[in-house]
């Protein structure tokens, strides 16, 4: 189904937009500094891969949000501030162990399988078109991160400490990922966005009783509360490297 | 120092339908479940695939034309149940590993000589049997995850990238 969007409708969907695409762009860029350095090969050829996929989910909504503003999305990339990007914490905190890395992707993933669901009903055609591509990959990373999960939480007493602790500092961060600014509720409302304190709950379910099959539990901690604007003392320095190159030579083509 | 990897498997894949399964190497994996997904990770991320199978390399049975030439007593004479092995075979050193022969044998060394006696392949320089007991395939029903991106994905040829004629631009100036 396709809407035309008032002006009002516009901001509000390139603002949600440029959170989605910030989120799965930072991600892949904390992803991909395992490359070369994840623990087996075969597990560094697929965390890339995955690293790959997201910085690929980020680009499509990039380019739906360039439909509506005319933003290109590598000045967006490249050339913003910090303090000017909308992705939460929990995915641009350092990469950590490895059991960090792992618990961080598969909550996320765990996350996108909610999200994308609820997406793939919105009322604006080209959101709705990309959840359907995107969740079939999606599917796999949780399919893979979930098997990790598994095994490192039921592993040996190392691994099971360190993915409890990998737990324990990350899901505090969850709170930011359903913070959205007041113009949201009329998305909602239109149906062209879904209800993110609703997907947050089932969210929540699901990492939980994947946990318990895990032999992992849920921190008691309450969550902390974080709008989109505030990052980590971490984030200057990653968006430094990721934009080093481009900034060289700003008129490079590619 | 002891040895840390973790168990080797052979990966065998069909790239379509109508296509046998072929030998493409093998991965490091702690179990099956982890196997099949490195081997979707290793082999399957950009070509063409329908299924991926995986067997343990401790139960894969290989053999060069060489081997085989050398073996002064026939092997595999201790009597088993027979059960279904699959059998791929190697027809020159150009071509892939790829299954030949399903049928029935007390070991992997009958099901190849069994093989061999029916006069097929005398002069071919690889085999690989495995028992069907010990391959795990991938889940039809997960095809979509596991396969269907792949194939919207497209190598970039390295004569895609406009490098060479942008540096040759540059040292003009």
């Amino acid at each position: 189904m396709t809407r035309t969007l008032d002006a009002e409708l516009k901001t509000a969907m390139a603002a949600r937009l440029l959170h989605m695409a910030d989120d799965e762009l930072i991600l892949a860029h904390r992803d991909s500094e395992w490359t070369g350095h994840a623990p087996i090969l075969e597990e560094d050829i697929a965390f890339a891969n995955i690293a790959q996929d997201e910085m690929g989910h980020g680009l499509i909504w990039y380019e739906i949000r360039q439909s509506l503003t005319g933003e290109d999305p590598d000045r967006l990339v490249f050339f913003r501030k910090p303090a000017e990007f909308r992705n939460v914490q929990l995915v641009e905190l350092p990469k950590g162990d490895w059991a960090f890395s792992m618990v961080r992707q598969w909550m996320f993933d765990t996350w996108e399988s909610v999200h994308l669901e609820a997406l793939e009903h919105s009322q604006f055609a080209p959101v709705a078109d990309a959840a359907r591509k995107i969740r079939r990959e999606e599917t796999y990373h949780l399919r893979h991160t979930r098997a990790w999960v598994r095994r490192l939480g039921l592993g040996t007493e190392e691994s099971n400490r360190r993915m409890q602790a990998a737990v324990n500092e990350l899901w505090p961060y969850r709170a930011q990922i359903a913070i959205v600014a007041n113009e949201y509720e009329r998305l909602v409302e239109e149906r062209l966005m879904p209800d993110l304190d609703r997907l947050a709950t089932v969210w929540g379910e699901g990492v939980q009783s994947e946990l318990t099959n895990s032999n992992l539990a849920l921190p008691e901690s309450a969550p902390l509360r974080l709008t989109r604007d505030q990052h980590s003392r971490y984030f200057p320095a990653l968006i430094e490297e990721l934009q080093q190159v481009a900034r060289l030579e700003a008129e490079a083509r590619w | 120092m002891t040895d840390t990897q973790w168990p080797r498997f052979e990966v065998f894949l069909i790239e379509e339908d109508e296509k046998p399964a072929e030998h493409v190497g093998s991965v490091h994996a702690p179990d099956a479940e982890m196997a099949l997904l490195n081997a979707r990770d290793v082999f399957v991320r950009r070509p063409r695939c329908r299924q991926l199978w995986v067997a343990p390399s401790s139960k894969v049975l290989f053999r060069t034309a060489q081997e085989l030439k050398d073996a002064t007593t026939p092997p595999g004479n201790q009597l088993e149940e027979p059960q279904p092995y699959l059998v791929f075979s190697k027809p020159n050193h150009r071509e892939p590993l790829t299954l030949s022969k399903c049928l029935s044998a007390g070991s992997a060394e009958t099901a190849l000589r069994s093989v061999l006696a029916g006069g097929y392949g005398a002069d071919y320089p690889l085999w690989a049997i495995v028992s069907e007991a010990d391959l795990t395939r991938s889940d039809p029903e997960e095809s979509e995850s596991f396969f269907e991106p792949a194939e919207s994905k497209q190598y970039k040829m390295h004569a895609d990238f406009p490098t060479g004629q942008l540096m040759k631009e540059v040292r003009q100036k």
